[in-house]
């Protein structure tokens, strides 16, 4: 028989504890092994526990949510789902702050928003966690930073942003020459589980006047999207807003394909539709719907990266970007909080390039003939 | 008096083990045990460093009281909430803690 995944939940009320406890516990599959109280102790469980997963609330006393996931991650990964009760809607920059610091999935509390039972809610939270707890999660340099000096203190802001929140310094690697193309209208990247981090790192090297217009595919529950746009546009140099059938793909903005349905481009001139997903299809919006489409549009004219994520929804469709001439980039799998989808793209010749995530935004200046964000002095 | 889609929670919670049911009522009166008292208190001086206290113990109540079927108020702690986030009223604030108070002064030992 196999041994039971080991989980350690922390919430400063005791109901919610004991919800948890009996939730979790209620499938054999689990044994919540440990309680905590608020993010300091939580720290101190998980380094000495080493649970295979952790459930855990934002709003904490001592030490809050987001600093312990940034703690944990920079010391003893561990993936983390999110239980809290103000992630969803105009809340969602939460969620997007905790997926930033390492959290893998977020799930909103119970309350009188949902629909369905408490045991519905029970049957949705063990579902989740048994994705989680499977998933293996890399140490998480944010943390790091914040250890060693107190305060992302090293970190650079993004040029001709004044007063925006400082961004992670991580020295880009020496990488082989990357190719130059002219010509080039369109960047789509896709990404799944631990995506708002990636994206951060990538869109933060990319310069207020890039050329080109840049399309996201984010794989995220409804109700989530417009928060990763309003976050994403508080911390990098380019405009970012959710995309909407029938407008046009801008230069230098950053459009993300909205839940419900898969963002088609249409042309050349990066009209952009909204069309209802497949039959059966599991990840709404899909990237490989996305790429395929980009691929007959613009051909040769467009660049494709396919990002961290479980599964291998984008894998074909970077193949058919490729195929018709786009250059591509794979995130590599160091880097990857799961190392899915672009292992999926390496394994069907889908990548011209793979790269650690701090690579990857300094090659697609290269790529696109942009001068990268520098820190200012 | 539960409405049907409370009774359909409640039901929900009665699935969990007897053991875990009656776990979960004993921590949500220790919770508004000690955190109403201090609702009241801050909803009667309108002091800005009880509020301050105030806004967690809402916060905790109104997750914690749907937990255990109490909807109406999980609403009311929500609403208060809500209200101190957005530097509402505190008349307003108060008149909430009084009937977060009636819904819930029964848990209190």
């Amino acid at each position: 028989m196999t041994a039971p995944m080991t989980i350690v939940v922390v919430d400063d009320s005791a109901v919610q504890r004991r919800f948890l406890r009996g939730a979790i516990d209620a499938a054999p599959e689990f044994d919540v092994v440990g309680e905590a109280r608020n993010g300091k102790e939580a720290v101190a469980l998980v380094e000495r526990l080493r649970p295979h997963a952790v459930v855990m609330d934002l709003d904490l006393p001592v030490m809050g949510g987001v600093e312990a996931i940034e703690r944990i991650m920079a010391t003893c990964a561990t993936p983390i789902l999110v239980y809290s009760a103000f992630v969803a809607g105009e809340d969602s920059e939460n969620a997007m702050e905790a997926l930033a610091a390492g959290a893998v999935d977020v799930l909103a509390k119970p309350g009188p928003q949902d629909t369905g039972t408490l045991d519905e809610y029970a049957d949705t939270l063990r579902r989740r966690l048994r994705m989680v707890s499977r998933i293996r999660v890399i140490t998480h340099p944010r943390g790091r930073l914040r250890n060693s000096t107190g305060l992302i203190g090293e970190a650079k802001t993004i040029a001709g942003v004044g007063g925006r929140r400082p961004l992670l310094a991580t020295p880009a690697p020496v990488i082989d020459e990357i190719p130059t193309r002219a010509g080039v209208k369109l960047l789509v990247i896709g990404a799944s589980t631990g995506g708002p981090h990636a994206l951060l790192s990538v869109l933060s090297s990319l310069p207020a006047d890039l050329s080109q217009a840049v399309l996201i595919v984010q794989h995220m529950a409804e109700g989530f999207i417009g928060g990763l746009a309003s976050w994403l546009d508080g911390l990098v140099a380019l405009p970012v807003s959710v995309g909407e059938s029938g407008r046009r793909l801008e230069p230098g903005t950053v459009t993300i394909a909205p839940s419900g349905g898969n963002l088609i481009v249409q042309d050349d001139r990066l009209r952009v539709l909204v069309t209802p997903p497949d039959a059966g299809q599991f990840h709404v919006p899909g990237i490989d719907a996305t790429m395929r489409s980009v691929a007959d549009a613009l051909g040769p004219d467009a660049v494709g990266v396919l990002l961290t994520g479980m599964g291998r929804d984008g894998a074909a469709g970077l193949l058919a970007m490729r195929r018709r001439g786009a250059f591509t980039i794979g995130q590599d799998e160091a880097t990857s909080a799961v190392y899915g989808m672009p292992a999926a793209a390496a394994a069907l010749d889908a990548i011209d390039r793979q790269l650690p995530i701090e690579a990857i935004g300094p090659a697609l200046c290269d790529v696109l003939l942009a001068k990268p964000t520098s820190p200012r002095p | 008096m539960a409405t049907s889609e409370e009774g359909a929670v409640r039901a929900a919670v009665a699935r969990l083990p007897e053991s875990a049911l009656a776990s979960l009522r004993e921590a949500f009166a220790e919770e508004v045990s000690e955190r109403l008292p201090r609702l009241r208190e801050a909803a009667r001086t309108l002091s800005p460093a009880l509020l301050a206290e105030a806004l967690r113990d809402v916060h905790t109540l109104g997750s914690s009281a749907y937990v255990v079927g109490e909807n109406d108020a999980a609403r009311t702690a929500r609403a208060a909430e809500a209200l101190l986030i957005d530097d509402g009223p505190l008349e307003a604030f108060a008149a909430l803690v009084v009937e977060l108070d009636k819904r819930l002064s029964g848990w209190v030992r």
